[in-house]
């Protein structure tokens, strides 16, 4: 990436590839927010030929995940938790997403360290289950399958 | 694929789940969470068990928290192995009817359970001590402050502690031979405390004192400590003696009532225990409001000899307060406590701050007299003792605690928020409190006093 061997430039992009082999080309102002590349971009500088392979997620996923650092670094003083939360459901709208894709979003956020993501995504959920009334309301929401044995009692 | 099979909520790892949990809003939430599968489930009583809102079983208390009935059965049968205390202020007769209904007969691992109930009309039968004993049958530590006669409180059999006392409001006592019984059957008894606050103690400990080898405390009234006094001295393991002056005492019929001196007949005990264990006390306490010691009261001691006070505590001394200097020879104390002293000036005082250097709870709670240019005085003391603190990196000793409830200098110290002062930090930290273990109030020990013992 750099002219001189020497010198490790940073590039304005970075280029990551989703597990179909779709190539996205990222800022590289946004991969502080990406603990995971930013650490191995690192760790890559000297000798990479530019492309990070991050084959366990999904490229519509890994839009979202940018789209979602891109709207953090541009709202950086909309720190509350409120504010964020309106802004994840705006993207999930958006993007017709659905308690799927917030999973998803959720293990790449793990995956990828986005800590502003995870945060916001488990809140997302948390919230869906909260206002469940029941157990049973949440098992079908989350197509969830009941396998407590009727009898279990906890041994001390 | 293998994995479509599985709901994609599960395939969240542990940490993502347990960021989910702690976002939810109510106890009921995590409720109907736990109760969607095995997994989730599993999450919910890792956190619960940690949690520290939980580790008492308040059922009064949980009852607002879940008051859907199912949900607090679920609840209380999750968490049933892994309570270890207990509180209760509401009737405990309904208490162990309610806990039946839910099928919990036994919470193993409680080991320590307080019963103030709120209405004090409500006293727990012997039926209720008895099937509590039942429920809880690791009980170590126990506070009743209810009217009981004390049957069937030998059945807590691995009991330690045993405080039937709540500060100025008892007017009841056990029976004799459940205290009996009580002292011969629970081996592991390190704590008792059986005093009565509004009539004269009429327990004796006569056939119990063989049997509480492994006592350490001992709270009762004088009158129960009076005729047992040298064996209560003798006990191998007593690190601290508490004795409430009772509330009247007998004049014996043939003596004039019009010249015979119940003063002196009360301090008598106090100046045996001075006599008999000089060499192994390491702290005492006495209100001085109940107490009639007069000014030189302590100049032949022979505690003197010894100088091993750690812990002092003298107060609601109305004379003057020059003698107190003697004290400033025992150079190991870490605790001073003069609540209540009329006379007490800032030199006095200052004389104690410079001459005992592991000075560590200094109380001065209640001392009008004392101004707020002691605190300056008193910081230029500790800051040439150590004048490196509080820098960082530097080991250093712990701050001196300084309670200053309506003292001299209360008003100085809010006004000019001395808590906050960074020429303090580390050296001196106020607060409006009172030291632990002692008594809130006038006195360190309220109507009477306190030893403690060097036990090797």
């Amino acid at each position: 990436m750099s002219l001189n061997p020497t010198v490790c430039k940073e590039p304005k992009f970075v280029q990551l590839q989703t597990c179909e082999g779709y190539i996205h080309d990222v800022e590289t102002s946004l991969l502080e927010q990406m603990g995971t590349v930013h650490d191995l971009l690192m760790v890559e500088c000297s000798d990479s030929n530019g492309i990070i392979p991050l084959l366990k997620i999904e490229s519509r996923i890994m839009k979202l995940v940018v789209q979602w650092c891109r709207l953090v670094q541009n709202n950086s003083a909309r720190t509350e938790a409120s504010d964020r939360s309106t802004m994840f459901t705006e993207l999930l709208e958006e993007a017709s997403g659905d308690d799927k894709v917030v999973i998803q979003l959720l293990l790449a956020a793990n995956y990828l360290h986005v800590e502003s993501l995870l945060e916001v995504g488990t809140q997302y959920l948390a919230d869906v289950i909260t206002a469940c009334e029941t157990a049973e309301e949440i098992r079908i929401r989350f197509n969830l399958q009941n396998d407590i044995p009727s009898d279990e009692t906890e041994e001390p | 694929m293998a994995e479509e099979s599985v709901p994609e909520i599960l395939q969240l790892n542990d940490d993502c789940l347990e960021e989910i949990f702690d976002r939810l809003q109510d106890l009921h939430s995590e409720v109907a969470f736990s109760q969607t599968c095995q997994r989730m489930q599993h999450i919910c009583l890792s956190k619960w068990r940690i949690s520290r809102a939980y580790e008492q079983l308040d059922l009064d208390k949980w009852r607002e928290m879940l008051p859907n009935y199912e949900d607090l059965v679920y609840f209380l049968a999750q968490m049933r192995p892994y309570l270890k205390e207990m509180c209760a202020s509401s009737c405990l007769c309904a208490l162990l009817k309610d806990l039946d209904e839910m099928q919990i007969t036994v919470l193993p691992r409680v080991t320590s359970f307080y019963y103030d109930p709120e209405d004090v009309d409500c006293y727990p039968s012997n039926r209720s001590i008895r099937k509590l004993s039942e429920l809880l049958p690791g009980l170590q530590k126990l506070r009743l402050t209810t009217p009981i006669d004390g049957r069937f409180l030998s059945h807590f059999e691995h009991l330690q502690e045993l405080h039937l006392y709540e500060d100025q409001h008892k007017a009841y006592e056990l029976q004799q031979e459940y205290l009996d019984e009580i002292c011969q059957k629970l081996h592991d008894l390190k704590v008792l405390d059986i005093r009565t606050y509004d009539v004269i103690s009429k327990l004796q400990l006569g056939n119990c004192l063989q049997s509480l080898r492994n006592l350490t405390v001992l709270k009762l009234n004088l009158a129960t400590l009076k005729p047992v006094l040298p064996a209560v001295l003798e006990l191998p393991s007593l690190r601290q003696l508490v004795v409430l002056l009772d509330n009247e005492w007998h004049i014996p019929p043939l003596v004039s009532p019009d010249s015979y001196d119940h003063k002196i007949r009360e301090v008598g005990e106090f100046y045996d225990i001075m006599e008999r264990k000089a060499k192994d006390i390491v702290g005492f306490a006495v209100d001085g409001y109940y107490m009639p010691l007069e000014p030189g009261w302590d100049a032949e001691l022979p505690i003197w000899a010894h100088r091993k006070l750690k812990r002092l505590a003298i107060c609601s001394w109305s004379h003057a307060a020059d003698y107190l200097e003697r004290y400033t020879c025992m150079e190991n104390l870490r605790l001073l406590c003069l609540r209540n002293w009329n006379e007490l000036s800032d030199d006095i005082l200052l004389r104690f701050v410079e001459l005992c250097p592991h000075l560590e709870h200094l109380d001065v709670s209640y001392c009008r007299e004392l101004t707020p240019n002691f605190l300056p005085r008193a910081l230029e003391i500790l800051k040439q003792r150590e004048p490196r603190k509080p820098m960082p990196g530097y080991r250093h000793t712990a701050p001196l605690l300084l309670y200053y409830v309506l003292s001299g200098f209360e008003d100085f110290i809010d006004k000019t928020n001395l808590k906050s002062s960074p020429d303090y930090r580390g050296y001196i930290v106020f607060t409006a409190d009172f030291p632990f273990g002692s008594e809130r109030g006038l006195s360190f020990v309220d109507r009477g006093y306190q030893f403690e013992f060097d036990c090797p």
